[in-house]
């Protein structure tokens, strides 16, 4: 059959690459073990990737993320916005990398701190957000899920979705096309 | 209504659509041809004959209408002119728009069509009828029912044969090709990363599979680059019904001429294009071409003609939009330039008639006297240009009254490859970039020896290069880091072409040039809007890819230019003189030795290990073919090379290209020359002291004969038999050349008179009259050599003489140039055999 007008037969992108895309796929490639938070039996689990920034649990959900890398070479852009780290080379493919301490207001990494990228796809583009550190995938109820709370910082409350009440803290989703949204579109 | 249907019947009839405004034109030049009336006749009645399935009324009504006239004209009941053409193509356009809505909304938009259904009623009753064909083919087809049946199509070897083609092809999703480019992009760097490795060990076991995938790769690459050409005709399909439009409008005969359609180019440059040539074929026949009175009245056919030419060219594509107009008036164009403040009426004066020309491209210029609906659309020139350059490209015109007017655009082949030069901004703070080495017109190193060329003017650093201040852009300071150009520092310029003006981009240090993919930049960094993408390095490095034509504007170079680059320094110091530029290298010994820059194309450096040997000739691999390299003299090995790389001189005609070997290249130097031309050897047109050594000016003609004995392709008489009885009046600004050439000459027993420039020519004709030849160069300040003879040969007395042009311009767009001036022969500057073997042609005697 030929291809309509409108619909065009196109894969996903993701599905082009035969990346994954599917959380029942297992953590991604880089993440470690898998926790549960609670009570396993619950039926309506959700699933997210925790990393800490400046000691702050953040997560983002496992079908969101791409990969985790360790520490590569990345090259510096002038004139581009503080939060961009810079660019950096991913088997072939030109990625950014978005500083998310800078991004957050957080104060900056020092130079012999380690850190992490966390690939991610957005707007047809892959991104890496630098973390200070990859922790468990973890798979949390959604009942657990609240709004952000008011009290929040203003580049805080815009980019993040609501928080995680677990055990051991609050888990603060991260909103990624928020974090990625250029100045035109702030 | 079944949508997959839909999509179908819409894919196919936007095939038919767009074919049958360009059949309908020829329809209406060539009345008789059944052939293309039954192609009309099939696209109209498919079109028709869907519309009931889908419940397309207004459709259904106007193709309906449309088919019957079309019937009375195959019929032959009805004429085939301009007015009943006219209101057919008013349906078209009409059925075209529903289209589009359909393939938007997927519902038929609303709408009065009325007025052309009408239209098209009164020509089935008007009067006036007579026979198309007064003898129709028996071979042609009486039915229109068969004209729809793919059969009968069939069977007929006319209508088949230009299908064939398309029956071997496959309907591919752009997106796919895009895809599989940039998966040919990775593989090309991963082979480069690879390449890279295999060279830090000496003896890998990987040499020979990893040459095998290098091959594989190149191949690859060319084929998947191939999959995205599209013949370059695909964009002209709308001109013919544009240019028919304006004929109509205008009460011009108007023909179009389209030669090269099949030219192959990538698709992403084929969409950059289409505009800018939209834009110069309205162009030709709104301004360009006379209407047909006038053109009776100067003797011309009454039918004006444009010429669009597509055609390859070494690494570009040609298109040539040409017209047989009354060209382009100068003095009117300046007296508009003058008018609008660009420049003043003693620039004008001192200005050469190809500069004047170049004015078209300012931004807001326009020489229409009214502004007309065609073309006067606030799209100028200078967006034609702006639009080419982008993507690399180049516009040149040339005009002569009377004759016509030729636009000539240059684009490279492809966006996605690109040849770059990788450099260093603002030292260990900064990092690597890209330029694109399209447009990168020449490149100076500044240290200790040649600082006093960059000067201060008004504040602002200018470079001082051959007469010319070419304003400087500290990259470094641009990028917010440290800037380059400090007191002391050495950093190097890259010389830019941007629309008419060159600029020097300051780097701190320039590496090589690399073939790059380019890469798009990601949002985040497209805000940065200095950058054209990324690339990747052969190490995996990931650096961005400046763009000079924003960095220029980012710069604001282009607001000063009328102030700083584009004025002589003659203006404002005492003219400097004659002055050469040269280019200064070591051979084997310690004596440098020197070529006139402008004869080098680039400088490049080769990896020792990539230059193979065969007996005493030299092959390098270079822009996908092969490089012939020479060593400069014959004592120069290529081991005795220090470093890795073996630094070269490319020179190039546009067609061919060849390398001359160096152990290291010194410098660039402006100065005065005194040549010595007694006692030389081959290869050696002389020495001369530059900087106060002796330095040797090598003879490129010697060099390019060695490797192309044909380079000069004249046909040379092999007799050079003295003359003593020739008086020669070579005209020439430059007093090196005058000084080279007038005592050889005057060896060979030619009595010689060298003036200044065009002015000085025609004076001296005049006084000291009279002359057997005029040599003269092209490019002259005061009156240039394309100028003097255009005006010798209307001369009565002197249009007889015969003319030489004089050129270090080997471009094949000077050289027809000069034909069109009336020049007879083309003869480089340098080789002095073929200036001595031209003049040996000469008949005296006939002088006057």
């Amino acid at each position: 059959m030929k291809p309509s007008l409108t619909d065009p037969v196109r894969p996903s992108r993701a599905d082009r690459k035969g990346e994954r895309r599917q959380n029942d796929l297992g953590p991604p490639s880089g993440v470690e073990r898998r926790v549960h938070d609670g009570d396993r039996r619950v039926e309506n689990n959700v699933e997210y990737v925790s990393f800490s920034v400046a000691n702050q649990l953040l997560g983002i959900s496992v079908t969101q993320v791409r990969e985790v890398l360790p520490p590569q070479p990345i090259t510096r852009v002038p004139l581009a916005p503080p939060y961009v780290a810079g660019l950096l080379n991913l088997r072939g493919q030109i990625i950014t990398a978005v500083d998310l301490r800078c991004r957050l207001g957080l104060p900056p990494r020092g130079p012999d701190e380690s850190f992490m990228n966390i690939i991610v796809e957005d707007g047809d583009e892959l991104f890496s957000l630098v973390a200070d550190s990859v922790g468990d995938v973890i798979a949390v109820a959604m009942e657990k899920f609240a709004d952000a709370p008011p009290t929040l910082d203003e580049t805080w409350k815009r980019c993040c979705d609501g928080v995680f009440r677990l055990q051991k803290g609050l888990l603060v989703v991260v909103n990624i096309p928020a974090i990625l949204a250029t100045q035109q579109e702030k | 209504m079944n949508d997959d249907l839909l999509a179908d019947f819409l894919i196919e009839c936007s095939e038919v659509l767009s074919n049958l405004d360009q059949e309908l034109v020829q329809f209406e030049r060539n009345p008789g041809d059944l052939e293309v009336l039954k192609n009309i006749f099939r696209a109209v009645h498919s079109v028709k004959g869907s519309c009931g399935i889908f419940g397309l009324q207004r459709l259904e009504r106007v193709a309906h209408a449309t088919e019957d006239v079309l019937g009375k004209m195959r019929e032959g009941t009805l004429r085939v002119d301009v007015g009943s053409i006219t209101p057919i193509l008013e349906a078209v356009d009409i059925i075209k728009s529903i289209f589009a809505e359909l393939e938007k909304s997927r519902t038929e938009p609303a709408g009065d069509d009325s007025q052309v259904i009408a239209k098209l009623r009164a020509l089935m009753g008007g009067e006036g009828a007579a026979p198309v064909a007064t003898n129709p083919p028996a071979s042609a087809e009486p039915h229109l029912e068969s004209s729809a049946d793919p059969h009968a199509e069939r069977a007929n070897p006319e209508a088949t044969k230009g299908k064939s083609i398309s029956e071997q092809t496959l309907r591919v999703q752009v997106d796919v090709l895009d895809g599989l480019m940039n998966l040919v992009g990775e593989l090309v760097l991963t082979r480069n990363q690879l390449i890279e490795l295999a060279k830090a060990e000496d003896e890998s076991c990987y040499i020979a599979p990893i040459q095998q995938l290098n091959r594989v790769t190149s191949g690859l690459q060319q084929a998947v680059m191939k999959t995205r050409m599209q013949p370059v005709g695909q964009s002209w399909s709308k001109l013919p019904r544009i240019v028919r439009d304006l004929g109509v409008q205008n009460g011009k005969d108007i023909e179009l001429v389209m030669t090269g359609q099949e030219t192959e180019i990538d698709r992403q440059i084929l969409q950059a294009i289409q505009d800018p040539l939209v834009h110069c074929v309205r162009n030709s026949g709104d301004h360009g071409l006379e209407s047909s009175e006038a053109r009776v009245a100067k003797g011309k056919p009454s039918r004006g003609t444009i010429h669009l030419n597509a055609f390859q060219e070494g690494g570009h594509i040609i298109i040539e939009i040409r017209d047989d107009g009354a060209g382009i008036d100068v003095e009117r164009v300046t007296a508009k330039a003058i008018e609008r403040g660009l420049l003043t009426a003693e620039q004008a004066a001192e200005s050469t008639e190809s500069k004047l020309l170049d004015l078209i491209f300012e931004p807001g210029f326009s020489t229409a006297k009214a502004i007309t609906e065609i073309s006067g659309r606030g799209v100028g020139m200078d967006v034609v240009r702006t639009n080419i350059q982008r993507i690399g490209g180049s516009v040149e015109l040339s005009t002569q009254k009377d004759v016509g007017t030729t636009v000539r655009i240059k684009i490279p082949l492809t966006l996605a490859i690109i040849s770059a030069l990788i450099v260093n901004i603002g030292q260990e703070s900064g990092g690597l970039f890209a330029i694109q080495q399209i447009g990168v017109v020449e490149l100076v190193r500044i240290s200790e020896g040649n600082r006093h060329l960059v000067e201060e003017l008004h504040g602002s650093r200018v470079l001082r290069l051959r007469e010319k201040l070419l304003p400087l852009v500290d990259t470094a300071m641009v990028l917010g880091m440290l800037p380059s150009m400090k007191d002391g520092a050495e950093f190097s310029i890259v010389v830019a072409q941007v629309g008419d003006m060159n600029f020097g981009v300051v780097v701190h240090e320039i590496f090589d040039t690399q073939e790059i993919v380019v890469k798009p930049a990601g949002r985040l960094i497209g805000e940065v809007n200095l950058f054209a993408g990324t690339t990747i390095l052969g190490d995996g490095r990931v650096i961005p890819i400046l763009d000079t034509v924003r960095l220029a504007a980012r710069a604001s170079v282009t607001a000063s230019r009328r102030e700083a680059s584009d004025r002589e320094i003659g203006d404002t110091t005492a003219r400097s003189g004659d002055r050469t530029a040269f280019l200064l290298f070591q051979g084997s010994g310690p004596s440098p030795f020197a070529v006139p820059l402008a004869l080098v194309s680039r400088l490049e450096e080769f990896p020792k290990a990539g230059i193979d040997t065969f007996g005493d000739r030299f092959l390098v691999k270079y822009r996908g073919g092969l490089l012939p390299l020479v060593p400069c003299d014959d004592g120069m090995q290529i081991e005795n090379v220090a470093g890795p790389n073996v630094p070269a001189l490319i020179f190039s005609d546009g067609k061919r290209s060849m390398g001359i070997m160096v152990t290291q290249i010194l410098d660039t130097v402006e100065d005065e020359l005194a040549m010595e031309t007694s006692g030389v050897r081959d290869g050696i047109l002389g020495a001369a002291i530059i900087q106060g050594k002796t330095t040797q000016i090598i003879d490129t003609y010697h060099f390019l004969t060695r490797v192309y004995p044909d380079w000069f392709s004249q046909d040379r008489p092999e007799s050079q038999e003295r003359r003593h009885d020739l008086k020669v009046l070579l005209v020439e600004d430059s007093q090196f050349f005058r000084n080279l050439l007038k005592p050889i000459l005057e060896s060979k027993g030619y009595e010689v008179l060298a003036v200044n420039d065009g002015e000085q020519a025609l004076h001296a004709l005049e006084q000291d009259g009279p002359f057997d030849v005029v040599l003269s160069d092209l490019e002259m300040p005061k009156m240039d050599g394309f100028t003097l003879s255009t005006k010798l040969r209307s001369h009565p007395q002197w249009g007889s003489i015969p003319r030489f042009a004089l050129s270090s311009l080997s471009s094949a767009e000077a050289r027809k140039k000069a034909a069109d001036c009336g020049f007879s022969e083309y003869l480089v500057k340098f080789d002095q055999d073929v200036v001595l073997c031209a003049l040996a042609t000469v008949e005296p005697g006939a002088r006057v």
